[in-house]
């Protein structure tokens, strides 16, 4: 059990700042995704951990250990690289047995020929010991990195987007694999993405970064449904966010949400909403907007674009200046060029301050 | 038909065009050896025989009692502590200049290339006096010295390209793994090195067993003779006796030849290795 802490944590490359001040608090057991697009800081957050990056200041601590200044080969953690990192000189039993062999560790022989065995085995490998990693599919060198890392029992894992070397079906599955083994060794976990709906699915935790700043650290749920800033809001959701600005002013006595098109009464009970009129981005999303062709709303707007997803379809509708993705019942049938009518949750509402993009909700935190 | 004729033809004239660079390549070297091994008064014969109607080896006894095993032997050394030396020292450099940002590293890699592109001769007053002050002239020890000065950079350039073309992933798991900087490049990256090193094996040891420039010049002693040198010098003993200087060339050739032969496919890999992933 090790948690892991960053603390003012500060890296740059040259003028490149990669990481201005990270504070981080992981606790011991859980499985936390560090999320963003390629530059945000995730990567070298990772590689900080690991040691193969210095900290220019701020102190990383695992366990109760500071350990700036350790090499990664005391730091008691492990790692899966994003193209595995299999040594290609050895069998599959070599690589995994190759952290049992290192300096130190004192395994006698029978010892790493019974916890090789057991890894392999976990894994769905163990015919696999003898083969070399370029004779292995993808799934399959996937799941030896794993077994690397999980044969030392280390205090911490780090995965480097594992996953995103794979089809889309092998990294559905794998995504399910790796959350059982979480739960089945409960090991603390951090874990790099630039995938949302990975995040998502796995995580205990999820940390946003852009832009070498940490954005906002929460479950998965709180990141879903109170993001806390229009970054947050749009990187997280299998589509982009619909943003539309607009005023919040009270219209006889109800809050209300207007835009070109458009005037949506808002949840009285949120605190933030004062009835002096303000700028605002209303975030929502294409669940949270319902089309339908026949009249139910006085908000209408001409269907651009529909998708099949599934279940269900998603339409484009515009209405004033903004596009808005949103559902639509399969039996409607809506096709580009109709008239829909749609309706919003109100339940689903984001607002966010226009000049600091910070959502109004999390002020009052 | 006439498709498949054109296939035909086009394969045939392959064929034939390999035969005559085949023929070029290897006719001299075929006649040498058949003309070592006939006797005298075969050799000059008109019109010569490729395959000689009697076989003697006559000239290559000739060579065994002027003390050819000697040369053979002091070039073997030579050659062999050469190898190693390049080896030993390119390997480290080349790692170094391809894993290590630090200062002078470009300045470094710009001597190295210049260091290559002087010509030898430029090179043989300077390198002689300073052998000669240090007390190494007619040794061994001396053209090993002299070798590796002039050999290591182009190992270190073939090494150093090899190892950019090896992903730092490998060492930063094997780090992580729990082995030290140099356990890593003992366990994971030699090993994977393989191609390169043979590569740059294999000219090193091409120049220094042929070498003959900076031989002759550093030295002038039997004792630490090399086989190339011998060969100039059987040229003055034996004057015009084609026999025991075939028997001679051939003695110097069929080393590297074989060696060539036995490694020719980790070389063509280690060649091509730095531009196709490796």
């Amino acid at each position: 059990m090790t948690e892991v802490r960053f603390s003012h944590v500060r890296k740059s490359f040259g003028s490149v700042i990669a990481l201005a001040g990270l504070d981080l608090d992981i606790k011991s057991g859980d499985f936390v995704s560090l999320l963003g697009p390629s530059g945000s800081g995730k990567t070298t957050t990772l590689n900080l951990l690991a040691g193969l990056h210095a900290a220019d200041s701020g102190d990383i601590l695992i366990g109760d250990k500071r350990v700036n200044d350790l090499s990664p080969d005391r730091r008691n953690i492990a790692m899966v690289f994003q193209n595995y990192a299999l040594y290609p000189h050895m069998t599959v039993f070599e690589n995994i047995a190759f952290p049992l062999r290192a300096r130190g560790r004192g395994f006698a022989e029978a010892e790493i020929q019974k916890k090789v065995k057991g890894v392999a085995e976990s894994l769905g490998v163990a015919s696999l010991l003898a083969r070399y990693p370029k004779e292995l599919s993808g799934g399959q060198q996937q799941r030896i990195a794993l077994g690397r890392a999980m044969v030392r029992e280390p205090g911490v894992f780090l995965l480097d987007e594992p996953l995103s070397n794979l089809d889309a079906r092998l990294r559905i599955r794998m995504r399910r694999d790796i959350k059982a083994l979480h739960d089945r060794i409960r090991s603390t976990i951090v874990y790099v993405t630039h995938d949302q709906a990975e995040a998502l699915t796995m995580s205990t935790k999820i940390a946003v970064f852009d832009q070498g700043e940490l954005q906002q650290y929460g479950s998965p749920n709180e990141i879903y449904h109170r993001p806390l800033n229009m970054f947050v809001a749009n990187f997280v959701g299998e589509r982009e966010i619909n943003f539309i600005a607009g005023q919040l002013q009270a219209v006889e006595g109800i809050p209300t949400f207007i835009a070109p098109g458009l005037s949506l009464p808002v949840n009285a009970e949120e605190r933030w909403c004062s009835l002096e009129p303000r700028d605002a981005v209303l975030g929502i999303r294409t669940e949270a907007i319902f089309a339908r062709p026949t009249a139910g709303s006085e908000t209408v707007g001409l269907v651009e674009q529909v998708e099949l997803v599934g279940p269900e379809l998603v339409a484009y509708v515009k209405i004033g200046e903004s596009q808005l993705s949103c559902r639509a019942e399969l039996s409607s049938e809506l096709r580009s060029g109709d008239r829909v009518h749609l309706t919003f949750d109100p339940a689903h509402f984001h607002f966010f301050d226009p000049q600091t993009t910070a959502s109004l909700a999390g002020s009052t935190k | 038909m006439s498709y498949k004729r054109a296939i035909l033809a086009r394969g045939l004239g392959t064929f034939v065009l390999n035969c005559v660079i085949v023929f070029f390549a290897l006719a001299p070297l075929l006649w040498g050896f058949s003309s070592s091994i006939k006797p005298t008064d075969q050799i000059l014969k008109v019109p010569p025989e490729i395959i000689p109607s009697e076989v003697t080896f006559a000239h290559y006894r000739t060579l065994i009692e002027n003390d050819v095993f000697r040369y053979m032997g002091n070039s073997a050394i030579v050659s062999a502590a050469t190898v190693l030396l390049c080896l030993g020292i390119g390997t480290f450099a080349g790692y170094a200049l391809s894993r290590f940002a630090f200062r002078g590293r470009n300045f470094v890699m710009v001597v190295v290339v210049t260091v290559m592109s002087i010509p030898i001769a430029a090179l043989l007053v300077p390198t002689y006096t300073l052998i000669a002050n240090i007390g190494l002239l007619d040794t061994r020890t001396g053209l090993v010295l002299l070798y590796t000065a002039y050999e290591l950079p182009i190992v270190i350039w073939i090494m150093l390209g090899y190892f950019n073309t090896i992903p730092r992933q490998l060492e930063h798991a094997a780090m992580i793994d729990g082995y030290s900087r140099f356990e890593t490049l003992r366990r994971v990256i030699l090993p994977l090195t393989g191609p390169a090193m043979i590569a740059s094996g294999l000219f090193v040891l091409t120049s220094a067993w042929n070498d003959f420039v900076v031989a002759v010049v550093m030295t002038s002693g039997q004792a630490v003779r090399t086989l190339p040198v011998a060969v100039y010098f059987y040229l003055g003993f034996f004057g015009r006796e084609w026999g025991p200087l075939l028997a001679a060339s051939m003695v110097s050739m069929a080393p590297i030849i074989l060696i060539f032969i036995l490694f020719q496919k980790y070389f063509v890999s280690g060649v091509t290795g730095g531009s196709v992933k490796g």
